[in-house]
Protein backbone atom coordinates (compact mmCIF):
# COMPACT_ATOMS: atom_id res chain seq x y z
CA UNK A 1 0.00 0.00 0.00
CA UNK A 2 1.16 3.58 -0.84
CA UNK A 3 1.84 5.94 2.06
CA UNK A 4 -0.37 8.62 2.96
CA UNK A 5 1.12 11.28 0.81
CA UNK A 6 0.84 9.05 -2.27
CA UNK A 7 -2.58 7.92 -1.37
CA UNK A 8 -3.94 11.50 -1.49
CA UNK A 9 -2.29 12.26 -4.32
CA UNK A 10 -3.87 9.61 -6.24
CA UNK A 11 -6.69 10.62 -4.98
CA UNK A 12 -6.81 13.70 -6.32
CA UNK A 13 -5.16 13.21 -9.56
CA UNK A 14 -8.40 11.03 -10.32
CA UNK A 15 -10.81 13.73 -8.95
CA UNK A 16 -8.87 16.29 -11.56
CA UNK A 17 -9.16 13.84 -14.23
CA UNK A 18 -12.46 12.51 -14.20
CA UNK A 19 -14.67 15.44 -12.33
CA UNK A 20 -13.27 18.69 -12.76
CA UNK A 21 -14.07 20.42 -15.96
CA UNK A 22 -12.84 23.74 -15.69
CA UNK A 23 -9.62 25.08 -14.34
CA UNK A 24 -10.31 25.05 -10.95
CA UNK A 25 -7.68 24.39 -8.46
CA UNK A 26 -8.15 21.61 -5.98
CA UNK A 27 -6.72 20.77 -2.73
CA UNK A 28 -6.92 18.45 -0.31
CA UNK A 29 -9.19 19.85 1.89
CA UNK A 30 -11.40 21.38 -1.24
CA UNK A 31 -14.92 20.41 -0.09
CA UNK A 32 -15.93 18.39 -3.24
CA UNK A 33 -19.78 17.58 -2.66
CA UNK A 34 -20.32 20.57 -0.82
CA UNK A 35 -18.51 22.55 -3.37
CA UNK A 36 -20.58 21.14 -6.45
CA UNK A 37 -17.32 19.51 -7.60
CA UNK A 38 -18.43 15.80 -7.19
CA UNK A 39 -21.89 14.29 -7.35
CA UNK A 40 -23.79 10.67 -6.75
CA UNK A 41 -22.23 9.62 -10.17
CA UNK A 42 -19.01 10.84 -8.97
CA UNK A 43 -18.95 8.75 -5.54
CA UNK A 44 -19.78 5.59 -7.20
CA UNK A 45 -16.70 5.84 -9.26
CA UNK A 46 -14.60 6.90 -6.83
CA UNK A 47 -15.38 3.75 -5.01
CA UNK A 48 -14.65 1.31 -7.73
CA UNK A 49 -11.88 3.14 -8.97
CA UNK A 50 -10.27 3.22 -5.13
CA UNK A 51 -11.04 -0.60 -4.78
CA UNK A 52 -9.33 -1.41 -8.04
CA UNK A 53 -6.38 0.54 -7.31
CA UNK A 54 -5.42 -0.49 -3.38
CA UNK A 55 -7.59 -4.23 -4.06
CA UNK A 56 -9.85 -2.97 -0.90
CA UNK A 57 -13.11 -2.94 -0.03
CA UNK A 58 -15.17 -0.11 1.23
CA UNK A 59 -17.99 -1.24 3.10
CA UNK A 60 -21.37 0.12 2.01
CA UNK A 61 -21.68 1.82 5.15
CA UNK A 62 -18.50 3.87 4.92
CA UNK A 63 -19.95 5.35 1.34
CA UNK A 64 -21.60 8.67 2.54
CA UNK A 65 -21.40 12.30 1.09
CA UNK A 66 -19.59 13.61 4.71
CA UNK A 67 -17.24 10.59 3.99
CA UNK A 68 -15.95 11.61 0.19
CA UNK A 69 -16.60 16.10 0.71
CA UNK A 70 -12.61 16.44 0.27
CA UNK A 71 -9.40 14.39 -0.79
CA UNK A 72 -8.61 14.01 2.83
CA UNK A 73 -11.42 12.79 3.82
CA UNK A 74 -11.38 9.92 1.22
CA UNK A 75 -7.73 9.10 2.25
CA UNK A 76 -9.49 8.79 6.10
CA UNK A 77 -11.92 5.95 4.52
CA UNK A 78 -9.33 3.99 2.57
CA UNK A 79 -6.93 4.32 6.32
CA UNK A 80 -10.07 3.00 8.05
CA UNK A 81 -10.64 -0.07 5.79
CA UNK A 82 -6.78 -0.84 5.82
CA UNK B 1 -53.87 26.00 8.38
CA UNK B 2 -51.91 27.19 5.27
CA UNK B 3 -48.57 28.90 5.83
CA UNK B 4 -50.20 31.58 4.45
CA UNK B 5 -53.35 32.18 6.14
CA UNK B 6 -54.20 34.76 9.31
CA UNK B 7 -54.67 31.25 11.32
CA UNK B 8 -51.07 30.70 10.51
CA UNK B 9 -50.19 34.19 11.42
CA UNK B 10 -51.88 34.50 15.01
CA UNK B 11 -50.86 30.51 15.66
CA UNK B 12 -46.77 31.67 15.09
CA UNK B 13 -47.43 34.93 16.77
CA UNK B 14 -48.96 32.73 19.67
CA UNK B 15 -46.53 29.80 19.67
CA UNK B 16 -43.46 32.51 19.61
CA UNK B 17 -44.00 34.43 22.56
CA UNK B 18 -44.87 31.47 24.31
CA UNK B 19 -42.00 29.83 23.54
CA UNK B 20 -39.36 32.46 24.29
CA UNK B 21 -41.52 34.03 27.39
CA UNK B 22 -42.98 31.57 29.24
CA UNK B 23 -41.69 28.10 28.68
CA UNK B 24 -38.29 29.65 27.96
CA UNK B 25 -37.47 28.32 31.57
CA UNK B 26 -36.33 24.92 30.66
CA UNK B 27 -35.22 23.11 28.20
CA UNK B 28 -37.92 20.35 28.75
CA UNK B 29 -40.60 22.88 29.16
CA UNK B 30 -39.62 24.42 25.32
CA UNK B 31 -39.41 20.78 23.85
CA UNK B 32 -42.73 20.28 25.61
CA UNK B 33 -44.71 22.98 24.21
CA UNK B 34 -43.54 22.77 21.06
CA UNK B 35 -44.61 19.35 20.80
CA UNK B 36 -48.17 20.10 21.87
CA UNK B 37 -48.08 23.48 19.35
CA UNK B 38 -46.81 21.09 16.80
CA UNK B 39 -50.10 18.19 17.70
CA UNK B 40 -52.50 21.02 17.56
CA UNK B 41 -50.84 22.54 14.03
CA UNK B 42 -51.36 18.78 12.64
CA UNK B 43 -54.74 17.90 14.83
CA UNK B 44 -55.92 21.95 13.17
CA UNK B 45 -55.70 20.09 9.62
CA UNK B 46 -57.05 16.45 10.05
CA UNK B 47 -57.21 15.11 14.12
CA UNK B 48 -58.23 11.50 12.64
CA UNK B 49 -54.48 11.21 11.87
CA UNK B 50 -52.68 12.35 14.50
CA UNK B 51 -53.34 8.99 16.10
CA UNK B 52 -51.44 7.35 13.16
CA UNK B 53 -48.46 9.80 13.45
CA UNK B 54 -48.17 9.42 17.33
CA UNK B 55 -48.29 5.50 16.95
CA UNK B 56 -45.72 5.40 14.43
CA UNK B 57 -43.62 7.54 16.17
CA UNK B 58 -43.71 5.62 19.09
CA UNK B 59 -43.20 2.22 17.16
CA UNK B 60 -39.73 4.37 15.38
CA UNK B 61 -39.04 5.31 18.90
CA UNK B 62 -39.26 1.84 20.17
CA UNK B 63 -37.86 -0.14 17.04
CA UNK B 64 -34.40 2.20 17.40
CA UNK B 65 -33.76 1.00 20.76
CA UNK B 66 -34.31 -2.44 19.99
CA UNK B 67 -31.35 -1.97 17.04
CA UNK B 68 -29.10 -0.05 19.36
CA UNK B 69 -29.66 -3.17 22.01
CA UNK B 70 -28.96 -6.03 20.39
CA UNK B 71 -25.27 -6.74 19.32
CA UNK B 72 -25.92 -9.44 16.65
CA UNK B 73 -26.03 -8.61 12.78
CA UNK B 74 -28.94 -11.08 12.60
CA UNK B 75 -31.38 -9.62 14.93
CA UNK B 76 -30.66 -6.14 14.13
CA UNK B 77 -31.10 -6.64 10.72
CA UNK B 78 -34.71 -8.50 11.44
CA UNK B 79 -35.35 -5.34 13.42
CA UNK B 80 -34.65 -2.71 10.77
CA UNK B 81 -36.54 -4.73 8.30
CA UNK B 82 -39.51 -5.00 10.29
CA UNK B 83 -38.84 -1.31 10.45
CA UNK B 84 -38.81 -0.59 7.23
CA UNK B 85 -41.87 -2.92 6.13
CA UNK B 86 -44.41 -1.31 8.87
CA UNK B 87 -42.95 2.60 7.50
CA UNK B 88 -42.95 1.69 3.69
CA UNK B 89 -46.54 -0.53 3.94
CA UNK B 90 -48.39 2.59 6.21
CA UNK B 91 -47.11 4.68 3.09
CA UNK B 92 -47.73 2.08 0.36
CA UNK B 93 -51.41 1.80 1.83
CA UNK B 94 -52.37 5.02 2.54
CA UNK B 95 -51.21 6.56 -0.56
CA UNK B 96 -51.39 4.05 -3.47
CA UNK B 97 -54.35 1.72 -1.89
CA UNK B 98 -56.74 3.45 -4.27
CA UNK B 99 -54.64 3.59 -7.31
CA UNK B 100 -53.63 -0.45 -6.51
CA UNK B 101 -57.82 -1.33 -6.13
CA UNK B 102 -58.36 0.64 -9.75
CA UNK B 103 -55.55 -1.01 -11.53
CA UNK B 104 -56.63 -4.39 -10.03
CA UNK B 105 -60.15 -3.82 -11.41
CA UNK B 106 -59.05 -2.05 -14.76
CA UNK B 107 -56.98 -4.68 -15.28
CA UNK B 108 -59.32 -7.38 -14.45
CA UNK B 109 -61.44 -5.61 -17.11
CA UNK B 110 -59.37 -6.27 -19.98
CA UNK B 111 -59.46 -10.22 -18.81
CA UNK B 112 -63.20 -9.67 -19.62
CA UNK B 113 -64.19 -10.21 -16.53
CA UNK B 114 -66.35 -7.16 -14.60
CA UNK B 115 -65.83 -6.44 -10.79
CA UNK B 116 -67.88 -3.42 -9.16
CA UNK B 117 -66.26 0.22 -8.95
CA UNK B 118 -64.15 0.65 -5.72
CA UNK B 119 -65.97 2.52 -3.62
CA UNK B 120 -63.75 2.34 -0.23
CA UNK B 121 -61.48 5.43 -1.06
CA UNK B 122 -59.13 5.88 1.28
CA UNK B 123 -57.91 10.02 2.53
CA UNK B 124 -54.19 10.19 2.53
CA UNK B 125 -53.05 11.71 5.79
CA UNK B 126 -51.36 14.86 5.68
CA UNK B 127 -47.27 14.93 5.60
CA UNK B 128 -47.19 10.97 5.96
CA UNK B 129 -44.87 11.06 2.49
CA UNK B 130 -42.92 13.21 4.15
CA UNK B 131 -42.79 11.76 7.74
CA UNK B 132 -42.19 8.11 6.22
CA UNK B 133 -39.12 9.30 4.84
CA UNK B 134 -38.28 10.71 8.56
CA UNK B 135 -38.87 7.68 9.72
CA UNK B 136 -36.66 5.23 7.75
CA UNK B 137 -33.94 7.63 7.61
CA UNK B 138 -34.01 7.30 11.65
CA UNK B 139 -33.84 3.91 11.86
CA UNK B 140 -31.38 2.92 9.23
CA UNK B 141 -29.33 5.67 10.61
CA UNK B 142 -29.37 3.85 13.76
CA UNK B 143 -28.80 0.46 12.14
CA UNK B 144 -25.76 2.03 10.98
CA UNK B 145 -24.13 2.99 14.07
CA UNK B 146 -24.47 6.97 12.28
CA UNK B 147 -26.31 8.11 15.43
CA UNK B 148 -27.03 5.89 19.22
CA UNK B 149 -31.16 5.60 19.39
CA UNK B 150 -32.70 9.17 21.32
CA UNK B 151 -33.77 7.43 24.72
CA UNK B 152 -36.15 10.21 25.28
CA UNK B 153 -39.56 9.66 24.09
CA UNK B 154 -40.83 13.62 23.50
CA UNK B 155 -37.52 14.20 21.67
CA UNK B 156 -38.73 11.79 19.07
CA UNK B 157 -41.83 12.66 18.98
CA UNK B 158 -41.12 16.31 18.36
CA UNK B 159 -38.50 15.34 15.48
CA UNK B 160 -41.17 13.93 13.54
CA UNK B 161 -43.76 16.29 14.48
CA UNK B 162 -41.90 19.38 14.39
CA UNK B 163 -45.06 21.77 12.78
CA UNK B 164 -42.67 23.90 10.16
CA UNK B 165 -41.39 20.54 8.86
CA UNK B 166 -44.74 17.94 8.99
CA UNK B 167 -46.40 18.93 6.44
CA UNK B 168 -44.01 19.17 3.33
CA UNK B 169 -41.03 19.16 4.82
CA UNK B 170 -37.87 19.78 4.71
CA UNK B 171 -37.56 16.36 4.97
CA UNK B 172 -35.02 17.18 8.23
CA UNK B 173 -33.54 13.89 9.05
CA UNK B 174 -33.67 13.11 12.88
CA UNK B 175 -30.23 12.16 12.73
CA UNK B 176 -29.84 16.47 12.13
CA UNK B 177 -32.66 17.33 14.47
CA UNK B 178 -32.10 15.93 16.95
CA UNK B 179 -28.95 17.20 18.18
CA UNK B 180 -30.50 20.83 18.68
CA UNK B 181 -33.68 19.65 20.11
CA UNK B 182 -31.28 18.23 23.32
CA UNK B 183 -29.46 21.26 22.97
CA UNK B 184 -30.32 24.36 25.13
CA UNK B 185 -31.78 27.20 23.12
CA UNK B 186 -31.25 30.99 23.97
CA UNK B 187 -32.94 33.90 22.18
CA UNK B 188 -30.97 34.77 18.86
CA UNK B 189 -32.14 38.34 17.39
CA UNK B 190 -30.08 37.54 14.18
CA UNK B 191 -31.22 34.46 13.29
CA UNK B 192 -35.15 35.42 14.40
CA UNK B 193 -34.96 38.56 12.48
CA UNK B 194 -32.95 36.30 9.11
CA UNK B 195 -36.04 34.13 10.00
CA UNK B 196 -38.89 37.13 9.23
CA UNK B 197 -36.96 38.20 5.98
CA UNK B 198 -36.93 34.74 5.17
CA UNK B 199 -41.04 34.09 5.66
CA UNK B 200 -41.52 37.71 4.08
CA UNK B 201 -39.77 36.43 1.10
CA UNK B 202 -41.65 33.09 0.90
CA UNK B 203 -44.95 34.41 1.21
CA UNK B 204 -44.05 37.03 -1.83
CA UNK B 205 -42.97 33.83 -3.91
CA UNK B 206 -46.14 32.22 -3.40
CA UNK B 207 -48.75 34.70 -2.83
CA UNK B 208 -47.61 37.55 -5.40
CA UNK B 209 -46.01 34.78 -7.99
CA UNK B 210 -47.56 31.52 -7.47
CA UNK B 211 -50.79 32.32 -6.92
CA UNK B 212 -51.04 34.92 -9.68
CA UNK B 213 -49.76 33.13 -12.17
CA UNK B 214 -51.47 29.83 -11.40
CA UNK B 215 -54.95 31.02 -13.25
CA UNK B 216 -52.95 31.34 -16.21
CA UNK B 217 -51.63 28.12 -15.75
CA UNK B 218 -54.82 26.13 -15.11
CA UNK B 219 -56.91 28.36 -18.27
CA UNK B 220 -54.17 27.08 -20.38
CA UNK B 221 -53.40 23.57 -19.89
CA UNK B 222 -57.17 23.13 -19.34
CA UNK B 223 -57.43 24.89 -23.15
CA UNK B 224 -54.17 24.18 -24.62
CA UNK B 225 -56.33 22.44 -27.70
CA UNK B 226 -57.77 26.08 -28.76
CA UNK B 227 -54.41 28.03 -28.14
CA UNK B 228 -51.55 28.91 -30.53
CA UNK B 229 -48.01 27.12 -29.70
CA UNK B 230 -46.28 30.56 -28.57
CA UNK B 231 -49.17 30.68 -25.54
CA UNK B 232 -48.16 26.72 -24.69
CA UNK B 233 -44.76 27.75 -24.50
CA UNK B 234 -45.76 30.71 -22.07
CA UNK B 235 -48.21 28.56 -20.10
CA UNK B 236 -45.05 25.84 -19.35
CA UNK B 237 -42.87 28.79 -18.76
CA UNK B 238 -45.55 30.27 -16.27
CA UNK B 239 -45.78 26.59 -14.43
CA UNK B 240 -41.91 26.04 -14.45
CA UNK B 241 -42.47 29.51 -12.00
CA UNK B 242 -45.68 28.67 -10.46
CA UNK B 243 -44.01 25.17 -8.92
CA UNK B 244 -40.65 26.73 -7.83
CA UNK B 245 -42.32 30.10 -6.23
CA UNK B 246 -44.78 27.82 -5.04
CA UNK B 247 -42.70 24.99 -3.26
CA UNK B 248 -39.72 27.31 -2.33
CA UNK B 249 -42.03 29.93 -1.32
CA UNK B 250 -43.71 27.25 1.36
CA UNK B 251 -39.75 25.98 2.19
CA UNK B 252 -38.88 29.62 2.76
CA UNK B 253 -41.72 30.35 5.19
CA UNK B 254 -40.66 26.43 7.06
CA UNK B 255 -37.31 27.52 7.14
CA UNK B 256 -37.67 30.74 8.84
CA UNK B 257 -40.53 29.82 11.24
CA UNK B 258 -38.14 27.20 12.73
CA UNK B 259 -35.44 29.83 12.97
CA UNK B 260 -38.07 31.87 14.76
CA UNK B 261 -38.18 28.98 17.28
CA UNK B 262 -33.88 28.74 17.33
CA UNK B 263 -33.73 26.09 14.50
CA UNK B 264 -31.76 25.98 11.85
CA UNK B 265 -33.18 23.72 9.06
CA UNK B 266 -31.71 22.60 5.56
CA UNK B 267 -31.54 24.63 2.66
CA UNK B 268 -34.52 23.17 0.28
CA UNK B 269 -33.96 25.27 -2.90
CA UNK B 270 -30.64 27.12 -4.33
CA UNK B 271 -32.43 28.78 -7.50
CA UNK B 272 -31.94 25.51 -9.79
CA UNK B 273 -32.75 27.09 -12.88
CA UNK B 274 -30.16 29.17 -12.62
CA UNK B 275 -27.99 25.90 -13.07
CA UNK B 276 -26.29 24.98 -16.69
CA UNK B 277 -26.71 20.95 -16.48
CA UNK B 278 -29.50 18.52 -15.06
CA UNK B 279 -26.61 17.74 -12.28
CA UNK B 280 -26.66 20.92 -11.01
CA UNK B 281 -30.32 21.60 -11.22
CA UNK B 282 -31.07 18.15 -9.06
CA UNK B 283 -28.37 19.60 -6.34
CA UNK B 284 -30.48 22.60 -6.43
CA UNK B 285 -34.00 21.28 -6.61
CA UNK B 286 -36.22 20.03 -3.64
CA UNK B 287 -32.55 19.24 -2.05
CA UNK B 288 -33.46 17.24 1.19
CA UNK B 289 -35.74 14.74 -1.06
CA UNK B 290 -33.06 14.38 -3.16
CA UNK B 291 -30.31 13.93 -0.82
CA UNK B 292 -32.45 11.55 0.92
CA UNK B 293 -32.84 9.03 -1.70
CA UNK B 294 -28.84 9.75 -2.56
CA UNK B 295 -28.48 8.80 1.12
CA UNK B 296 -30.97 5.99 1.52
CA UNK B 297 -31.92 4.39 -1.88
CA UNK B 298 -28.78 5.18 -4.59
CA UNK B 299 -25.95 4.55 -2.48
CA UNK B 300 -26.29 1.70 -0.98
CA UNK B 301 -28.14 0.24 -3.98
CA UNK B 302 -24.87 1.46 -6.73
CA UNK B 303 -22.99 -0.32 -4.15
CA UNK B 304 -24.50 -3.39 -4.31
CA UNK B 305 -24.69 -3.52 -7.91
CA UNK B 306 -21.04 -2.67 -8.27
CA UNK B 307 -20.53 -5.75 -5.84
CA UNK B 308 -22.48 -7.99 -8.22
CA UNK B 309 -21.00 -7.04 -11.09
CA UNK B 310 -17.32 -6.99 -9.73
CA UNK B 311 -15.40 -8.83 -12.53
CA UNK B 312 -18.11 -9.58 -14.97
CA UNK B 313 -17.25 -8.36 -18.71
CA UNK B 314 -19.39 -5.17 -19.42
CA UNK B 315 -19.69 -3.26 -22.86
CA UNK B 316 -19.61 -0.13 -20.28
CA UNK B 317 -17.62 0.58 -17.24
CA UNK B 318 -18.82 -0.90 -14.12
CA UNK B 319 -19.61 2.32 -12.56
CA UNK B 320 -21.50 3.68 -14.88
CA UNK B 321 -23.90 0.65 -15.43
CA UNK B 322 -23.82 1.07 -11.39
CA UNK B 323 -24.89 4.29 -12.21
CA UNK B 324 -27.53 3.52 -14.59
CA UNK B 325 -29.16 0.46 -12.63
CA UNK B 326 -29.38 2.78 -9.61
CA UNK B 327 -30.19 5.96 -11.10
CA UNK B 328 -33.17 3.95 -12.94
CA UNK B 329 -34.62 2.37 -9.95
CA UNK B 330 -34.58 5.84 -8.01
CA UNK B 331 -35.56 8.10 -10.30
CA UNK B 332 -38.94 5.53 -10.98
CA UNK B 333 -39.41 5.99 -6.86
CA UNK B 334 -38.98 9.84 -6.57
CA UNK B 335 -42.17 9.88 -9.54
CA UNK B 336 -44.09 7.80 -7.79
CA UNK B 337 -43.25 9.06 -4.78
CA UNK B 338 -44.88 11.92 -5.73
CA UNK B 339 -48.09 10.21 -6.88
CA UNK B 340 -49.68 7.37 -8.35
CA UNK B 341 -50.34 8.66 -11.96
CA UNK B 342 -48.15 7.53 -15.15
CA UNK B 343 -47.39 11.40 -15.44
CA UNK B 344 -45.42 11.21 -12.34
CA UNK B 345 -43.96 8.10 -13.39
CA UNK B 346 -43.28 9.23 -16.64
CA UNK B 347 -41.45 13.11 -15.08
CA UNK B 348 -39.03 10.56 -13.01
CA UNK B 349 -38.02 8.47 -15.93
CA UNK B 350 -37.23 11.72 -18.01
CA UNK B 351 -35.32 13.50 -15.49
CA UNK B 352 -33.34 9.97 -14.92
CA UNK B 353 -32.60 9.56 -18.62
CA UNK B 354 -31.37 12.20 -19.21
CA UNK B 355 -28.79 12.05 -15.60
CA UNK B 356 -27.83 9.15 -17.58
CA UNK B 357 -27.36 10.81 -21.08
CA UNK B 358 -25.12 13.91 -18.60
CA UNK B 359 -22.77 11.46 -16.80
CA UNK B 360 -22.30 9.11 -20.08
CA UNK B 361 -21.53 11.80 -22.40
CA UNK B 362 -18.92 13.95 -19.89
CA UNK B 363 -15.74 12.11 -20.72
CA UNK B 364 -16.18 12.24 -24.38
CA UNK B 365 -17.14 15.66 -24.36
CA UNK B 366 -14.20 16.16 -22.19
CA UNK B 367 -11.33 15.05 -24.39
CA UNK B 368 -13.42 17.22 -27.66
CA UNK B 369 -13.34 20.19 -26.20
CA UNK B 370 -9.81 19.40 -24.90
CA UNK B 371 -9.24 18.58 -28.88
CA UNK B 372 -10.98 21.89 -30.13
CA UNK B 373 -8.40 24.07 -27.60
CA UNK B 374 -11.13 25.14 -25.44
CA UNK B 375 -12.66 23.48 -21.89
CA UNK B 376 -16.02 23.53 -19.98
CA UNK B 377 -15.55 27.50 -18.37
CA UNK B 378 -16.53 28.26 -22.10
CA UNK B 379 -19.04 30.89 -21.98
CA UNK B 380 -20.74 30.06 -25.23
CA UNK B 381 -20.97 26.91 -24.40
CA UNK B 382 -22.43 26.96 -21.20
CA UNK B 383 -25.24 29.21 -22.45
CA UNK B 384 -26.24 26.33 -25.00
CA UNK B 385 -25.78 24.01 -22.38
CA UNK B 386 -28.41 25.83 -19.93
CA UNK B 387 -30.90 26.36 -22.63
CA UNK B 388 -31.04 22.62 -23.51
CA UNK B 389 -31.32 21.71 -19.70
CA UNK B 390 -34.10 24.66 -19.11
CA UNK B 391 -35.94 22.81 -22.63
CA UNK B 392 -35.87 19.70 -20.75
CA UNK B 393 -37.13 20.41 -17.66
CA UNK B 394 -39.95 22.98 -19.32
CA UNK B 395 -40.71 19.26 -21.02
CA UNK B 396 -40.76 17.06 -17.85
CA UNK B 397 -42.70 20.17 -15.81
CA UNK B 398 -45.75 19.74 -18.91
CA UNK B 399 -45.73 16.46 -18.02
CA UNK B 400 -45.91 16.63 -14.78
CA UNK B 401 -48.10 19.06 -14.44
CA UNK B 402 -50.72 17.72 -17.00
CA UNK B 403 -53.63 15.48 -15.85
CA UNK B 404 -53.02 12.51 -17.59
CA UNK B 405 -50.56 11.41 -20.43
CA UNK B 406 -52.98 11.90 -23.11
CA UNK B 407 -53.40 15.16 -22.30
CA UNK B 408 -49.17 15.68 -21.81
CA UNK B 409 -48.65 14.46 -24.89
CA UNK B 410 -51.47 16.51 -26.66
CA UNK B 411 -49.55 19.31 -25.15
CA UNK B 412 -46.34 18.37 -26.25
CA UNK B 413 -47.31 17.73 -29.89
CA UNK B 414 -48.60 21.20 -30.17
CA UNK B 415 -46.09 22.99 -28.13
CA UNK B 416 -43.42 21.76 -30.61
CA UNK B 417 -45.45 22.60 -33.82
CA UNK B 418 -44.12 25.81 -36.40
CA UNK B 419 -47.23 28.31 -34.42
CA UNK B 420 -44.37 28.85 -31.65
CA UNK B 421 -43.23 31.71 -33.50
CA UNK B 422 -46.34 33.79 -33.84
CA UNK B 423 -47.37 35.85 -30.43
CA UNK B 424 -51.16 35.46 -30.31
CA UNK B 425 -52.94 38.25 -28.94
CA UNK B 426 -56.22 36.47 -29.00
CA UNK B 427 -54.77 34.31 -26.56
CA UNK B 428 -53.53 36.77 -24.49
CA UNK B 429 -56.89 38.74 -24.58
CA UNK B 430 -58.41 35.96 -23.78
CA UNK B 431 -56.21 34.91 -20.74
CA UNK B 432 -55.92 38.26 -19.04
CA UNK B 433 -58.42 41.22 -18.11
CA UNK B 434 -56.47 44.24 -19.22
CA UNK B 435 -53.45 44.82 -18.79
CA UNK B 436 -52.88 42.00 -15.59
CA UNK B 437 -50.44 39.59 -17.05
CA UNK B 438 -48.14 42.18 -18.06
CA UNK B 439 -48.09 43.11 -14.50
CA UNK B 440 -47.69 39.69 -13.06
CA UNK B 441 -44.93 38.07 -15.79
CA UNK B 442 -43.61 41.86 -14.59
CA UNK B 443 -43.21 41.07 -10.67
CA UNK B 444 -42.30 37.28 -12.57
CA UNK B 445 -38.74 38.80 -13.70
CA UNK B 446 -38.17 40.88 -10.75
CA UNK B 447 -38.56 37.71 -8.45
CA UNK B 448 -36.05 35.92 -10.83
CA UNK B 449 -33.89 39.36 -10.63
CA UNK B 450 -34.15 38.97 -7.15
CA UNK B 451 -33.10 35.70 -7.46
CA UNK B 452 -30.30 36.05 -9.54
CA UNK B 453 -28.49 38.80 -7.86
CA UNK B 454 -29.00 36.51 -4.51
CA UNK B 455 -28.34 33.41 -5.63
CA UNK B 456 -25.19 32.92 -3.48
CA UNK B 457 -27.56 33.29 -0.29
CA UNK B 458 -29.92 30.86 1.47
CA UNK B 459 -32.61 33.07 0.45
CA UNK B 460 -33.19 36.66 -1.54
CA UNK B 461 -33.46 39.18 1.42
CA UNK B 462 -30.17 38.35 3.17
CA UNK B 463 -28.66 41.38 2.38
CA UNK B 464 -25.61 42.51 2.37
CA UNK B 465 -23.96 45.36 4.82
CA UNK B 466 -23.42 47.33 1.42
CA UNK B 467 -27.53 47.54 1.25
CA UNK B 468 -28.31 51.13 2.99
CA UNK B 469 -31.16 50.24 5.73
CA UNK B 470 -33.51 52.69 4.18
CA UNK B 471 -33.07 51.09 1.26
CA UNK B 472 -33.49 47.55 2.86
CA UNK B 473 -36.75 48.78 5.10
CA UNK B 474 -38.06 49.98 1.51
CA UNK B 475 -37.86 47.19 0.10
CA UNK B 476 -39.86 45.26 3.06
CA UNK B 477 -42.54 47.44 2.87
CA UNK B 478 -42.83 47.48 -0.99
CA UNK B 479 -43.12 43.49 -0.72
CA UNK B 480 -45.67 43.66 2.57
CA UNK B 481 -47.20 46.11 0.52
CA UNK B 482 -47.95 43.43 -2.56
CA UNK B 483 -48.71 40.44 -0.37
CA UNK B 484 -51.53 43.35 0.88
CA UNK B 485 -52.73 44.41 -2.91
CA UNK B 486 -52.07 41.51 -5.02
CA UNK B 487 -52.76 38.79 -3.09
CA UNK B 488 -54.93 36.12 -4.42
CA UNK B 489 -57.27 34.87 -2.02
CA UNK B 490 -55.98 31.36 0.09
CA UNK B 491 -54.77 29.07 -2.14
CA UNK B 492 -52.99 25.64 -1.47
CA UNK B 493 -49.47 24.55 -1.68
CA UNK B 494 -48.83 22.42 -4.93
CA UNK B 495 -47.09 20.40 -2.99
CA UNK B 496 -49.42 19.25 0.03
CA UNK B 497 -51.05 17.10 -2.11
CA UNK B 498 -48.17 14.81 -2.15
Amino acid sequence: MDDKSDIKEIIRNYVIEEFIDGEDEISNDTPLISGGYLDSFSMVSIVVFLEKKFGIKIPPVKVKPESFDSVNKIAAVINDVN
Amino acid sequence: MLFNSIEFAVFLTVVFLIYWFTANRSLNLQNRFILLASYFFYAFWDWRFLVLLIAISIFNFLIAIEIDKNGTKRKRKILLLSGLIVDTGILLVFKYFNFFVDSFINLVSLLGYSLPKNSTSIIVPLGISFYSLLCISYIVDVYRKDIVAEKNLENILLSLCFFPIITMGPIQRPATLLPQIGKPREFDYDLATDGLRQILWGLVAKMVIADNISPYVDSIFLNYNSFNSSTLLLGSFMYMIQIYADFSGYSNIAIGTAKLLGFRLMQNFACPYFSRDIAGFWKKWHISLTSWFRNYIFLPLSMYVTEKISGAALIIKSDLFAYIVASAIVWILTGIWHGSGMTFLLWGVINGAFLIIYHAQRKPRKKLLSKLGTNNDNKVIAGLEAVITLTVILIAWVIFRADNITMAIGYLHKLFSPSIFHFSIRDIKFLSQGAKIAYDMMFVLIFLAFEWFQRDKQHALQFDKRISSPLRWSIYYCLIFMIIYFRQGQNDFIYLRF
